[in-house]
């Protein structure tokens, strides 16, 4: 090889890395250049957002914050990067208004450490090493609950704190983990949420469910989920027999006619999807197609059904799916939620649209992260001892308690005093399609609109 | 008299590189450490690789499954039938050879690109019976190790994981050493270098290229159950990624295949690159770290076919003419 190629080779090398390095900005410098920026946009606004319902925040911050590093393990490129630049956002916003002190009582500053996993078990493990190194005093993470499994075994051993917001497998608050704790339900609650749900709802409109039919995707997602539906079923539906079961591979499916056809045929009460959004929209489109539809079609574990292409790809379709669902910005219609619609407003602001499940789990698990931070910090924790003060973060997680109303945006509180460190008020709401809108239909008391049950058939709408 | 000196110069270079690498956790800082294991995983499993790729010239683009076939296997062992993985990684190992000598056995008679198609296709394959049988692999949900000790080859401190990785990465070369002047090793060379003048000196070209799938899938397997028994979880969708098997060629291609030392090489350079790279970029710009990555492996491969330990070896022997 001679020389002219060599230095061709090395100077395109040089000038991608460059290019790579301006565009991006180093490591941890361009988190809070993004919080910033982030911060201009917002406070322009400030005025209107601060006068409705959170107490006016003078713009002056007292003189000198303590700065902590928080640690952020998300998957931001492959294949979850749509969900991991989401749960991003969220995060964001939460470090953004604890730094502009719209929480008064939480008085440091909280700089982000982002790292990205790439949905990799070894990447997630080592960056979770490089960002204790860093000093962060603690993680939120990691999204996926495979990728969060061994990224928080890994913390449990360096003695980090690590919040979960948003990973839902049962495991990883079954291990004991003195360090681990997952504001968010797991994914049996979701199970056991979804079938309390239609319980509630079936019963105040008078319909008594006499089949069900449980259908899944066969990933760890929908295996999970329809096992806890299994197991919670008769609690709920004590004369409901599960008249037909079935799983697919959701990235592979192409049709659903034959799964629909024999399900038609059984014509059960309730339909249980636990799908991804492809399938969740192909199968109503064969239902349709079928001329059928079941008294119930419900999306459970806030899957598919519960994102908002669901509906712009159905369409009036949509309509009466009931899907479980995290969060939606219908819950700021309700009384005792409207105070935090200020939330959702800068969101709206940062980003032309309402927030979703994922921004606002992890911007609620980030906040209580921000409340146990600031307590240790007021039981003179030194945050320059990073060790003892990771400790610290640690015990004060142990004693949070929120009740539902203080705790943002969510219709459930927080406790973590509990041994396992599995937040037991976690909740999922139900909503469900109406006039091409997520309404909350459940919890009942904070739902602003009653459910349609049964569903009208194709012919009648 | 040349050759002596150079003999006592390598063994010189070797223990000190060997003291190195056995003191480096009492001197670095965990980070670093932890780093540098996982080059030592890598590199091994592109040691492993090696065998049928760099010796027998078999491209194989499908090496995670025979990491996925290990790595289950010691584990259903551990945790269904308490078997301690000391044991069980000689297990995952036959487990996963036999795999590897029946993608040989139904892709290594012809010529062309079909072992490497053959390796894809097998490593879906894999991925969906580990998804089918619930019963035994917990299905999607994988199986988690919930056993604990060093009996079990569970460590409470990193630095235990490192000394594991660090042996087994000389394991691989000295095997690798042992196995290029090999009868058997001689004989895939010569298969990987004409396949009639192999036939021609007696040599059973299908065999031989079958049994060179079955070692390196074998050493895969054990390595399997090494990444199994530090990540401690185990699922089909997150373990059997054609990133890992592409991976896993990439780093013997970029050190130098068909040599002892291009596992090595390559993993100290890509592991580290790939790992600074994403901690440069992954809080921004996600993805930019990749596209990176990607070029540096495209220069390389590009630029310096045999490899970086090719390259250091051309330009030692130009240096050093007489010393041949």
């Amino acid at each position: 090889m001679d020389t002219k190629t060599w230095i061709l080779a090395i100077v395109l090398l040089i000038v991608g890395l460059l290019v790579g390095y301006f565009a991006a900005g180093p490591g941890q410098v361009k988190t809070v250049t993004t919080t910033k920026m982030v911060e201009k946009t917002v406070t322009v606004t400030k005025t209107v957002a601060s006068t409705t319902s959170q107490p006016a925040q003078t713009t002056t911050a007292p003189a000198k914050k303590v700065e902590v590093k928080v640690g952020i393990l998300l998957p931001l490129s492959g294949g979850s990067a749509f969900s991991g630049q989401e749960d991003l956002r969220g995060i964001q916003l939460a470090a953004l208004h604890i730094n502009q002190s719209k929480y008064p009582n939480i008085k440091f500053t909280m700089k982000l450490v982002i790292a990205d996993t790439q949905t990799k078990q070894d990447v997630a493990v080592t960056e979770l090493r490089r960002l204790a190194q860093e000093g962060v005093v603690a993680i939120i993470g990691a999204y996926n609950s495979a990728v969060t499994y061994p990224s928080a075994a890994e913390a449990e051993r360096i003695g980090l704190p690590y919040v979960v917001p948003e990973s839902v497998s049962d495991k990883i608050t079954a291990q004991g983990w003195k360090y681990v704790f997952r504001t968010c339900a797991n994914a049996s609650k979701y199970a056991y949420d979804t079938l309390w749900a239609m319980a509630d709802i079936a019963k105040a409109n008078g319909v008594e469910v006499k089949s069900v039919a449980l259908i899944y995707e066969n990933s760890d997602f929908g295996v999970t989920t329809t096992e806890g539906l299994k197991k919670y079923l008769s609690k709920f539906f004590p004369n409901a027999k599960i008249v037909h079961e079935e799983s697919y591979p959701a990235e592979e499916v192409t049709s659903m006619d034959d799964m629909v056809a024999k399900l038609k045929a059984e014509n059960p009460d309730i339909v249980f999807h636990v799908a991804y959004l492809k399938d969740a929209v192909l199968f109503v489109q064969t239902m349709k197609k079928l001329n059928w539809y079941p008294k119930a079609y419900v999306g459970a574990g806030a899957g598919g059904q519960t994102r908002v292409e669901f509906i712009q790809q159905l369409g009036a379709d949509a309509n009466y799916v009931y899907t479980q669902t995290e969060w939606q910005p219908d819950f700021l219609n309700s009384k005792a939620l409207g105070k935090w619609a200020w939330i959702n407003d800068d969101f709206k602001k940062l980003y032309g649209r309402d927030m979703v499940g994922s921004s606002a789990l992890n911007y609620v698990g980030t906040y209580v992260l921000a409340v146990a931070i600031q307590k240790a910090l007021d039981s003179g924790a030194n945050p320059n001892d990073i060790k003892a003060f990771r400790k610290a973060v640690r015990d004060a997680l142990e004693t949070i308690k929120i009740p539902a109303g203080e705790l943002p945006l969510m219709p459930w509180g927080v406790d973590l005093t509990v041994p396992n460190h599995q937040n037991p008020e976690a909740a999922v709401a139900m909503a469900q399609i109406l006039e091409g809108k997520f309404r909350v239909v459940w919890p009942i008391e904070f739902a602003p609109v009653k459910a349609v049950f049964p569903a009208p058939s194709w012919g009648k709408r | 008299m040349g050759l002596e000196l150079k003999f006592t110069k390598k063994l010189i270079i070797a223990a000190l590189l060997l003291i190195i690498g056995a003191i480096f956790p009492l001197f670095a800082d965990e980070f670093l450490v932890s780093i540098l294991m996982q080059a030592y995983l890598w590199a091994f499993l592109a040691m492993s690789w090696d065998v049928i790729g760099g010796y027998g010239g078999q491209f194989s683009l499908g090496h995670a499954a025979f990491l996925a076939l290990g790595a289950y296997t010691s584990t259903i062992l551990l945790q269904g039938y308490n078997v301690s993985p000391w044991v069980g990684m000689w297990a995952a190992g036959v487990v996963a050879g036999a795999a590897g000598a029946l993608v040989g056995i139904a892709s290594l008679r012809l010529k062309g690109p079909f072992f490497a198609l053959g390796t894809i296709a097998f490593a879906e394959l894999v991925k969906l019976l580990l998804l089918y049988f619930k019963g035994i692999t917990g299905g999607p949900l994988g199986i988690l190790i919930t056993k604990s000790g060093p009996e079990n080859m569970l460590f409470e401190t990193q630095t235990p994981y490192y000394y594991l990785m660090f042996v087994l990465m000389l394991a691989g070369i000295l095997f690798l050493k042992w196995f290029e002047s090999s009868r058997f090793g001689i004989g895939l060379v010569a298969v990987r270098e004409d396949e009639e003048a192999a036939e021609g000196v007696g040599i059973n070209v299908y065999r031989t290229k079958v049994i060179g799938a079955a070692i390196s899938a074998f050493l895969t397997g054990i390595g399997g159950t090494i990444y199994a028994q530090w990540i401690h979880f185990i699922r089909p969708d997150i373990l059997v990624k054609l990133e890992y098997s592409t991976q896993i060629a990439a780093i013997d291609v970029v050190g130098g295949a068909g040599s002892p030392y291009g596992g090595l090489i390559g993993a100290l350079i890509l592991v580290p690159l790939s790992l600074y790279l994403n901690a440069l970029f992954g809080g921004m710009i996600a993805g930019l770290s990749l596209i990176l990555y990607g070029v540096v492996l495209l220069i390389v491969v590009v630029m310096i076919p045999g490899g970086i330990y090719g390259l250091l070896r051309r330009r030692l022997r130009r240096k050093l003419p007489d010393q041949r």
